[in-house]
């Protein structure tokens, strides 16, 4: 060990003592609940004392309503400057609107009191960029942990009932998916199949959703060359909407509808839906996770017992190009507010962050109490699926904190399950849908600004696509033209410019425009 | 009682209207009809408007009321809802009474005062700046006192107070009777019809309570149920997060009815026992004679 981390660790140490002799302090955490349907950690719960014992730190944790109401409810806490000390911040606009408001505190001087946690969590200045100004770093910005683990899933079985190969193109995946819906594949006698099962969704873990169909249609666009929202060519930077290709890739998607070889309710479905019908088997194709694979197995085996699934790479388009869709290696933010800085609670944050990273911390934040929510087999945590989630759950709901995503981890939380006596390596199939996804970086994405009326331009794209996809709207030179027109009345010239801007600023382009 | 010959065309009319009155009836129940067969949905089945009933499920109930949160979450709710109901309807009463007393010096400038809160909201950062600066976040008293008096129930019931002959409450005072003793013992007893139905319209109200909870609630532990409902539905989507979770036991279409008749359910049994206040009620507050 250098001399360096010797004196931090030492410091380190000082610190706690000096804390301790000085009585704990009061630090206020509020995150998402990373387990919705668990309670919070009951009064008793070891960490609080552990806490209290070892750091000098009297915790108090809040959970954060989920989606749109967690946001309101940190608005209105910073209009009444009532912040927490260390938050989760899911929206960037909530995070550009308390950065402009002053409430939040630069970060820079936490990663020398933790020094283990910002070797491994804080060192890419790139993505510590994305929540800088000028050379303050206003938030602790994780890297993705899982994102790419999406993929297009395939039922073998009616494959090789039907005599078809995997489809590996597009017009392959359409005929292949005209043979699931037409040609009765579970062999019931009864047209109840559909080719392919999808849903409009924008909420999908580690998936960059771009402006259109959301993330369950990626790979189509991605077969054409325009997945996600820019294209982030250094000669012609513009919104991939604008390229031809995009249509074409619109209109492949209307052809799978006209076919109706997609679920007809699939426009007004939501994913958990979505779950429930490829677990009942209607689909012969679905684009699903690999932890939501893992969550339905059981389900799905129970009603289709002679079932097989296999993971489908992305289609090639016409011109040979694939990819299952776009991300960012950007992962949870979490923010530390001024008042909590100003009033001297830094190495209290973090000595606890720290103590979250590794070691006791991380196993107890992580996994919840040993030996019953999880044991240790051969040093890999491992969950006990016996005691429900709504129980385990309440012990793991500051986990974000403590996760890193390292190979141990995720052997534990994507494991060898055997399912109605068929096994599935899941940590595996995780890096596969990784590694043959062909997902492009799209992390410059993170720092471009929403435009004044991101919510206006997006329904708009969203809804112009739903309806030449559902075939409400005639797909030609005229309607398409409309449609682009329609751009200029949102001022989406001005956003593009302003994320062309940011783009370069930030490095994800070449410095130097050409046009 | 003899009964009434009604002529062909009457019986015609009778029995279009009965017919039409058949139709709003299906109409409206259809919806709750397939709720509740979607809320019975088992595995491997599509939702329909008819499930027979050996093929019902109540895995979606097992599941939701399974969770451990889920009785705690009852718990509060009916505590938000009786409390609330009290406070709502004492305060309303309480505030009712003298704006409908003629006499009352000032009343138009109090009821402009009172209708100006109600035509211009000030809207959620300052409700939330009051509520803590009150001390009340965090507490059943942030969602029982914050709109406690709705301006609308205040309104229907001082017409309401309104309607009630002076007479009566002047024969009162002859025999002595203080304003207190007037409005217990001779203007309550007489609006019990009114008192019922805007009682309910406040129960209702806080049962369904959802966005304040969220707002001023930080401990999960005080949550009613409309939000634990959506939080547990929520865990349905967050798979990707969560290993070993999420694995229903029933489709997510019957989760969502499920919770949508359990949610429903305890108003729907309290209001036959009150329909029949809740009709003259509505009727006598609307009309100011």
């Amino acid at each position: 060990m250098r001399k360096g981390p010797k004196l931090l660790l030492l410091a380190a140490v000082l610190a706690t003592l000096a804390a301790k002799a000085q009585g704990p302090t009061e630090l206020h955490v509020a995150l998402y609940a990373a387990n919705p349907e668990a309670p919070a950690p009951p009064p008793n719960w070891e960490v609080y004392q552990i806490l209290r014992d070892k750091l000098g730190i009297n915790l108090k944790f809040t959970m954060l309503p989920t989606g749109a109401d967690g946001d309101n409810r940190l608005g209105a806490l910073a209009a009444a400057n009532d912040l927490p000390d260390l938050f989760e911040v899911r929206s960037l606009a909530l995070f550009d609107r308390l950065l402009q408001q002053g409430q939040l505190a630069p970060v820079n001087k936490l990663f020398p009191q933790m020094p283990r946690r910002t070797q491994v969590r804080y060192s890419d200045p790139r993505r510590n960029r994305l929540v800088s100004v000028r050379d303050q770093i206003y938030g602790l910005q994780e890297r993705v942990t899982l994102s790419r683990q999406y993929a297009i899933w395939v039922r073998k079985d009616w494959l090789d009932r039907l005599g078809l190969q995997p489809p590996s193109t597009l017009e392959e995946f359409f005929q292949v998916a005209k043979a699931f819906t037409e040609r009765d594949p579970d062999g019931n006698g009864r047209n109840d199949t559909y080719g392919f099962g999808g849903v409009i969704d924008y909420d999908t873990a580690g998936i960059l959703p771009g402006l259109g169909l959301g993330n369950h249609f990626q790979w189509v666009y991605g077969a054409y060359g325009v997945a996600g929202t820019w294209n982030y060519d250094p000669r012609a930077f513009a919104a991939n909407l604008r390229d031809p290709n995009f249509r074409r890739a619109t209109e492949f998607i209307r052809r799978l509808v006209e076919a109706k070889v997609i679920d007809p309710d699939w426009a007004t479905l939501r994913r958990a839906d979505l779950r429930t019908r490829w677990q009942q088997g209607r689909y012969g194709m679905f684009f699903e996770s690999v932890g939501g694979l893992q969550a339905g197995l059981q389900n799905f085996y129970a009603n289709n017992p002679n079932a097989e699934l296999i993971m489908l790479a992305p289609p090639k388009g016409p011109e040979g190009k694939s990819s299952m869709g776009t991300y960012s290696s950007a992962g949870w933010l979490f923010v530390v507010s001024k008042r909590a800085m100003d009033s001297g609670k830094d190495a209290a944050i973090a000595r606890f962050l720290e103590w979250a990273h590794s070691g006791e911390g991380y196993y107890l934040l992580g996994w919840g109490r040993k030996g019953q929510d999880y044991i240790l087999v051969n040093n890999v945590p491992t969950v006990n699926t016996q005691v429900p989630i709504s129980v385990r759950g309440s012990y793991t709901q500051m986990r974000w904190l403590a996760f890193n995503a390292n190979p141990i981890e995720m052997r534990g939380r994507y494991p060898e399950i055997t399912v109605a006596g068929r096994k599935f390596v899941m940590y595996q199939l995780m890096e596969k849908a990784q590694a043959q996804g062909n997902w492009i970086n799209r992390t410059g994405d993170v720092a471009v600004k929403a435009a004044p009326n991101q919510a206006d331009i997006e329904r708009y794209v969203a809804e112009n696509l739903v309806q030449f996809v559902l075939g409400q709207r005639p797909i030609n030179d005229t309607t398409w033209r409309q449609f682009l027109d329609g751009l200029r009345n949102l001022r989406f010239e001005q956003y593009e410019a302003a994320a062309e801007r940011t783009l370069r600023e930030y490095g994800y382009l070449l410095p130097t425009p050409t046009r | 009682m003899a009964r009434k010959i009604l002529s062909r065309s009457d019986r015609w009319f009778e029995w279009s209207v009965d017919a039409f009155l058949v139709l709003v009836l299906v109409i409206t129940l259809v919806p709750m009809w397939y709720v509740v067969m979607v809320s019975l949905l088992p595995f491997g089945e599509r939702p329909s408007l008819w499930l027979p009933p050996w093929k019902w499920s109540f895995e979606a109930y097992a599941q939701l009321v399974g969770q451990p949160s889920i009785w705690r979450a009852l718990l509060n709710s009916v505590i938000l809802t009786v409390g609330g109901v009290f406070i709502s309807l004492s305060l309303t009463v309480l505030a009712a009474y003298p704006l409908s007393r003629r006499d009352l010096p000032g009343r138009g400038l109090i009821v402009g005062l009172i209708l100006f809160t109600f035509l211009f909201n000030a809207g959620l950062i300052p409700t939330f700046l009051v509520v803590k600066d009150l001390g009340l976040l965090n507490t059943y008293w942030a969602i029982l006192l914050n709109g406690a008096i709705s301006v609308y129930n205040l309104l229907v019931l001082k017409t309401f107070f309104q309607s009630i002959p002076e007479s009566l409450e002047e024969a009162a005072r002859i025999d002595g009777a203080s304003d207190f003793q007037v409005l217990w013992h001779v203007v309550l007893p007489l609006s019990k019809p009114a008192l019922l139905t805007i009682g309910l319209f406040y129960g209702v109200a806080n049962w369904n309570n959802f966005f304040e909870p969220i707002l001023f609630l930080s401990d999960r532990n005080l949550m009613p149920l409309p939000v634990v409902l959506r939080d547990i539905l929520t865990g349905l989507n967050v798979a990707e997060y969560v290993e070993g979770s999420a694995a229903q036991a029933a489709p997510a279409e019957a989760l969502k009815m499920a919770s949508v008749v359990l949610i429903t359910l305890p108003m729907l049994l309290v209001y036959p026992w009150l329909q029949r206040h809740f009709t003259k009620g509505v009727l006598i507050g609307s009309v100011k004679e």
